[in-house]
This record gives structure tokens, C-alpha cells and sequence, in this order.
């Protein structure tokens, strides 16, 4: 299994549409992929559970993978949420 | 988990005679009245509870003389207590306050009576202090039963809800599911406050079950009693075919008993897991599975001719 945290940087946080584009990048992954936040377990492949998580500018999340493209997984979501501007 | 003092203040609308520290907070379900500590009596005295000061506590105060009152909760609040509460509406005494000022002990009032506050109190601790763990599942109300639906992503466990739900079952959570242990052996699940009535369908997306079913096909939480994992069909694999006890599983500690169902085209599985539900409710009303022994005593009558 890999992991890494990543901040939430953009303004509105994990709402609807970073979600969605989340969801589409997690779903060409193999590997199942969660994220954790406050010690609570999110699928990083459900709306629901991701929307869920209500994810907002300044939390810390932890994003594990695990499966054979679990490295790749893990540098495209970071990367992603990094990347959300607002 | 804890609960923070104020929050207390908040969720009982509790008088606030004086506020304590602000980071205070309960880490125990369990609540004491403190007549013996009052009374000099500290062995086991467990000051990290709530501490009570009802009618008799109360009563018993206001009988000592000034000096022996002073003392008596001088020494009480010298304990690092999460706070107390004085019940039936009763007055605060000076000396309480003063002394509760000088250690930065909150001190909170309420009008209802000890026994009933203490209820209220325990109940909503042990479920704001309970554990509790997330889980990818559903969880419907089937017949009265807490149903959770596991397995894996795409399976189908959303379609089954939905069905379920179209046939007079009530949805308590998609697809995220909070687990909570409430006393020794009760698992409650509950959805997430933020999609609460929401499920995803895929190909339709989100859809709100509360408008679209009203709140005749939803519930805020359930006891959750039987899992039913759905698996891809395997030929290979072995299925229960006779049912005469359940595989179990566990969540938190708890045991669960577990039913697999393989999914193929074709298979209803809204009526699986109807039958599940039933079947379980059955065994559960009759003491034991009564369909594979009333078969074994058939067959046993049948052999003796």
C-alpha cells in the first residue's frame, strides 16, 4: 500500500465538481483508493462517500492506494488536489 | 472522542452559573453524584465524570455550617472535574461559586430533575462518546430489519438500495456508512450528515430519496443486524445451501451474521435480500432455524416407518 497527505488548498474544498473530476481520475486506477481524514476511512471511488467526507480548504487528508498502479495513483490524485484552484 | 464542555451547554441548554476552562471535556459516559465526596468521603472517587449536585446533595449543603460548606466544596473543586451540574433548579450557593471561579471549574444548572437529566445524559454521551468506524456498505431497514449490503465497487449494491427502497424499505445510508458501538453489544449505523437522503446511481447520478420517495422511504439511523455481501459468481465457490447457521462476521468487536449472495444477470437480488431479512426475523422469533429442523425431523419420522 502507498500513501501521502496532501492539504486542500482551493477555496470551496471537495465540493461537487472537483469531486467529480477526483472521481473520474480515480476510476482509471486499478487500485482501490481511500482517502482518511480525521480517522475516518473515505472511498476514493464514490460520490457519496467522497461528498461524504465534506473536505474543506485547510484539512489535511491522507490519500492511500493499493494495487499494482497504486504509485502512479498516488502522484495523479495528490497532484490533483494540488492542482484544484478554486 | 470526546465531549467538549460547552457543547454540553449547548445541547442541554444548560445554565451557566460559571464557565470553566475552555478546553474542558467528558471522556466517560459514566456520571457521579458527588453526596459522599460533599461528605469528605474521596476513596474511588472518580472525578473525570460529570459530577451531579441533585435535591439531596443540595439539601445536605445547605445544612452545613458556613466554614464545614466552604471545606467540603472547596475540596470537591479542587479536583480537576469536567463540570457540575446542579439539577432540579435549585440555587447556587456563594461559596460554589467563588470556589469554582478559583479553579476554573464550570458549574451548570438545569431544571430537570436528577433522574431524568441523568438519563438524558448518559444516552447522548454513550452515543457522542461511542467508537465508531466508516465502512463503504448500505444499510436499509427491511421488514424492521438493519440490513447492511457489502461489496465490492460496481457490484451493484446502489441498484439493490434503490429497489428495495421502490418496494416500501427504508434507506439509511449510500454507500457511506458510520458504524457506532452503543453500550456492549449494539452496532447503530447512520449516514453522513452531508448526503443524507442522497444516493448516486450511475449512468443517472445523485438523486434525493427524500423527494423523490418521501419521508416514508428514509430513516436518520438503525440497529444494524445481518450483513449480506454480494460477490461476483463464482462456480468454484461454495454458497450456503441449506442455511442451518449463519457464517458471522464483526465489525468494532460485534458479531454479525454474514450471508454471501453471488450475483449473476438475472438474479433479484431486492428479493434476496427481502428473504434474507425475513428468514433472519423467522430464526430469530422461533429460537433457531425451524425450516432445516422441521426437514431433519421429517426425515428422521419418514426413516423410522
Amino acid at each position: 500500500m502507498t500513501r501521502a497527505s496532501v492539504v486542500v488548498k482551493n477555496e470551496v474544498g471537495l465540493h461537487a465538481r472537483p469531486a467529480v473530476v477526483l472521481i473520474q481520475t480515480a476510476q482509471k486506477f486499478k487500485s482501490e483508493i481511500r482517502f482518511l481524514k480525521n480517522a475516518q476511512s473515505y472511498n476514493g471511488k464514490s460520490m457519496i462517500s467522497l461528498l461524504s467526507m465534506g473536505a474543506k480548504k485547510g484539512d489535511l487528508l491522507t490519500v492511500t492506494a493499493e494495487g499494482e498502479d497504486e504509485a502512479e495513483a498516488i502522484n495523479t490524485i495528490t497532484g490533483l488536489i494540488d492542482s484544484f484552484k478554486d | 472522542m470526546a465531549v467538549k464542555v460547552a457543547d454540553l451547554v449547548k445541547e442541554f441548554d444548560l445554565k451557566v452559573y460559571n464557565e470553566g476552562l475552555e478546553g474542558a471535556e467528558v471522556n466517560e459516559v459514566e456520571i457521579n453524584r458527588c453526596g459522599l465526596q460533599l461528605s469528605g468521603y474521596y476513596d474511588y472517587f472518580e472525578h473525570v465524570r460529570v459530577q451531579i449536585i441533585g435535591n439531596a446533595e443540595n439539601s445536605y449543603l445547605h445544612s452545613l455550617p458556613d466554614p464545614e460548606r466552604k471545606k467540603a466544596v472547596g475540596k470537591l473543586l479542587s479536583y480537576p472535574i469536567p463540570c457540575i451540574v446542579i439539577t432540579s433548579g435549585n440555587t447556587v450557593s456563594d461559596d460554589l461559586l467563588k470556589e469554582a471561579a478559583h479553579y476554573g471549574r464550570w458549574v451548570l444548572g438545569t431544571h430537570k430533575s436528577t433522574s431524568s437529566f441523568h438519563v438524558d445524559l448518559t444516552l447522548y454521551l454513550q452515543s457522542a462518546l461511542a467508537e465508531s468506524i466508516s465502512i463503504h456498505a448500505n444499510l436499509l431497514d427491511v421488514y424492521g430489519v438493519g440490513v447492511l449490503i457489502t461489496g465490492q465497487s460496481g457490484i451493484g449494491k446502489s441498484e439493490t438500495a434503490l429497489e428495495l427502497i421502490r418496494n416500501g424499505h427504508l434507506l439509511i445510508a449510500d454507500d457511506f456508512v458510520v458504524i457506532k458501538k452503543i453500550g456492549a453489544d449494539n452496532l447503530v449505523g447512520t449516514c453522513s450528515e452531508i448526503t443524507r437522503n442522497l444516493m448516486e446511481i450511475r449512468g443517472i447520478g445523485i438523486i434525493d430519496i427524500n423527494s423523490l420517495f418521501g419521508l416514508s422511504a428514509i430513516r436518520i439511523q438503525k440497529n444494524i443486524e445481518i450483513v449480506i455481501n454480494l460477490e461476483p459468481w463464482d462456480d468454484n465457490a461454495h454458497y450456503d445451501r441449506v442455511g442451518s447457521e449463519y457464517e458471522m462476521t464483526a465489525y468494532l468487536d460485534i458479531k454479525l451474521p454474514y450471508i454471501r449472495v453471488p450475483v449473476k444477470p438475472g438474479r433479484n437480488l431486492a428479493a434476496i435480500v427481502e428473504i434474507a431479512a425475513l428468514n433472519y426475523r423467522q430464526n430469530l422469533m422461533n429460537g433457531g432455524n425451524s425450516v432445516v429442523s422441521k426437514l431433519n425431523e421429517t426425515i428422521m419420522r419418514l426413516q423410522k416407518k
